[in-house]
């Protein structure tokens, strides 16, 4: 066994590869390799870790749900269904104050979901949102930092890729992760649209009064004006058939796994069966069909590479010692100031890297370490997907938020407003760290009924 | 568009190319069809009551090999994940030769996963009781090998390339749109 100072010696190349640009899955694999190397001594011994990471390590089923999720996840963004479904949660909110708001944030939330990531949706279905709020008079930053708050909790909601990726990382079940994050995603969903209403009630003025903007207002609000306005056109065809199919999605992905009917495999591969149904009775072609296998293709390869570079890396990490040496470091700590140290790498990293690579770098070794602070494994991982999210909308690099602005254009509305306005789901979101971490039942309850 | 991000490409870089797409395109079909397979599974157990036989040998394989079909395209596209916090703040002709040693990290990498893998997949075609093996194997090979190639490939683009680095990237990335 090598002791810290090889411990360093590791993070030290790592960090040193990642921060001039080596893309992360091969600073993973050269230093999980050269540090196998280093210890061993032996090519032998290291050929066969890798031969073994590359024909076993990547065989779990763990593994094929994430270009499984992203398959459902791409037939439902194309099939139209999450606008179908932001427009009947408008029609239906449309006499409730703030209604526009909710809808607004339920529609960027569904879109984050599909999509995989919190900024897709703030760039992407920001446009069919925003100019909906605008044309009701609602305040520009108020509206964005709205809108960036749903799209931050869309990737909270399981299942995930995140969530999968943080299983196979630390070897935890798939679907224990997904329970153990639905309570606090719904909690942080209703607190937030709970912000939403009191502020509606407190300062009218930010969602418009009532009062609608005149034609002058909405010229500039773009193409999708009033083409479904909801006391004009009603619904657009199959609105309510796209309803019941992301509820009926949300039922048999996570219901089948609750009841333990279905591995997370087979739910996945149900979500896109769902999915592929939806986008087909949207109308979509099968050569639009096809191009969303092949994006899915496209988009799953870096993840997948990264988590069986990551495998090679966690190798290293128990043969070096330097997994360990971290742990006890971090464990010296206290279980307070541990995690707090452990959530500021994660913020910190943040401003640079994407939440994955930030996963496969961090995850397996802040597990471990938050295991022995006594943190349950599964409240941590709940912790530190909203960590993750949180991340990204902390001022001044918060990515969804910069996302959201950029979307819409609106150049006369100036950047910290809106991350004012992001900061109620930010409060909310490191509130529930605090939370999790003092009270770890609001994870564990749910998976540990289940099982 | 596609025009304006075109660039000629020597006969080599276009066969890779060609290869790396074609790849990829399996390893998406598969994923398709492992989706449908896990989909049977699941309905022949709801309707007659038992799965399929051997689903979950057959889904490991697939797994691995929709892995290793891909890289070779997710190498030379770019699209695997870094950080250009620091590379992007240096004049372009560093940044290309720093860039150009972490291709050449991957490389070599890449190039240990073949090696390391090499015996394995001789020692497959051997055969034994069950589903083969050694499709498995080959792609594992054919994958790290294509996948290293293409990042020689991108060290050597990025010495020799006409213009800097990451402003072409996105050109690259639309040339590969299959």
């Amino acid at each position: 066994m090598i002791e810290v100072g090889a411990a360093t010696l590791v993070f030290a190349v790592l960090a040193v590869l990642v921060a001039l640009g080596v893309q992360v899955a091969v600073a993973l694999g050269v230093v999980g390799v050269l540090g196998v190397f280093a210890v061993a001594g032996d090519w032998h011994i290291v050929s066969r870790l890798i031969s073994a990471a590359a024909y076993d390590g990547v065989r779990g089923e763990a593994f094929i749900a994430i270009p499984l999720f992203m398959l459902m996840g791409e037939f439902i963004a194309r099939s139209g269904a999450v606008t179908d479904v932001y427009r009947v949660v408008l029609r239906m909110l449309r006499f409730v104050p703030g209604g526009a708001a909710l809808a607004g944030v339920i529609g960027n939330a569904l879109y984050a979901f599909v999509a995989g990531t919190s900024t897709a949706s703030a760039a992407g279905f920001s446009r069919i949102t925003y100019p909906d709020l605008r044309r009701r008079g609602y305040d520009r930053a108020f509206a964005l930092g709205t809108l960036a708050g749903g799209s931050a909790i869309g990737v909270l909601v399981p299942p995930g890729v995140l969530m999968v990726a943080w299983a196979i990382l630390t070897r935890q079940s798939v679907g224990a992760i997904f329970l153990a994050a639905l309570l606090p995603a719904l909690a942080i969903a209703i607190l937030f649209g709970a912000y939403v209403l009191a502020v509606t009630l407190r300062r009218p003025e930010l969602v418009g009064a009532g009062r609608r903007l005149s034609t002058v207002g909405a010229a500039h609000v773009g193409q999708q004006d009033g083409r479904f306005d909801e006391t004009a056109a009603g619904l657009p065809p199959h609105a309510l058939e796209s309803v019941l199919g992301v509820i009926l999605l949300f039922v048999a992905v996570l219901g089948g796994i609750g009841a333990r009917l279905l591995a997370p495999v087979e739910a996945a591969s149900i979500g896109a069966a769902i999915g592929l149904v939806l986008a087909l009775r949207k109308g979509m072609r099968l050569a639009a069909i096809v191009e969303a296998i092949l994006v899915v293709g496209r988009a799953s390869a870096p993840v997948l590479l990264l988590l069986f570079a990551a495998q090679l890396y966690l190798q290293a990490l128990v043969i070096t010692g330097a997994g360990a040496a971290v742990q006890s470091a971090l464990a010296g700590y206290g279980s307070a100031l541990g995690l707090g140290i452990m959530i500021a790498v994660w913020l910190l990293l943040a401003t640079v890297l994407d939440s994955l690579s930030i996963m496969a770098l961090t995850v397996a070794l802040f597990s471990s370490a938050a295991a022995r602070l006594g943190i349950d494994p599964l409240a941590f991982a709940v912790i530190g997907i909203l960590a993750l999210e949180a991340a990204q909308l902390i001022p001044p690099f918060g990515l969804i938020v910069y996302a959201a602005k950029a979307a819409v254009e609106e150049d006369s509305v100036a950047i910290l407003d809106v991350f004012k306005f992001a900061m109620p789901i930010l409060v909310i979101l490191l509130a529930g760290i605090i939370l999790l971490a003092i009270f770890p039942k609001i994870a564990i309850w749910l998976p540990y009924i289940v099982s | 568009m596609r025009k304006s991000g075109h660039i000629s490409r020597p006969a080599p870089v276009a066969l890779i190319d060609r290869l790396v797409k074609l790849t990829m395109v399996m390893a998406a079909a598969l994923t398709f069809v492992l989706a449908i397979v896990i989909l049977a599974d699941v309905v022949s157990r709801a309707a007659v009551g038992r799965p399929l036989g051997g689903s979950s040998d057959i889904i490991g394989n697939a797994i691995v090999m929709i892995v290793f079909l891909q890289a070779g395209y997710a190498v030379r596209c770019r699209s695997m994940m870094r950080t250009d916090c620091l590379v992007g703040l240096m004049p372009w002709p560093l940044r290309r030769a720093i860039l150009a040693v972490g291709y050449a990290f991957g490389a070599l990498f890449f190039a240990a996963i073949f090696l390391a893998n090499w015996q394995p997949a001789l020692t497959s075609f051997g055969g034994g009781a069950g589903l083969p093996a050694w499709p498995a194997h080959v792609v594992i090979l054919t994958g790290a090998a294509l996948a290293a190639v293409n990042y020689a490939l991108l060290a050597y683009l990025d010495l020799n390339g006409p213009e800097p680095t990451l402003e072409s990237e996105i050109a690259d990335l639309r040339e590969l749109e299959p």
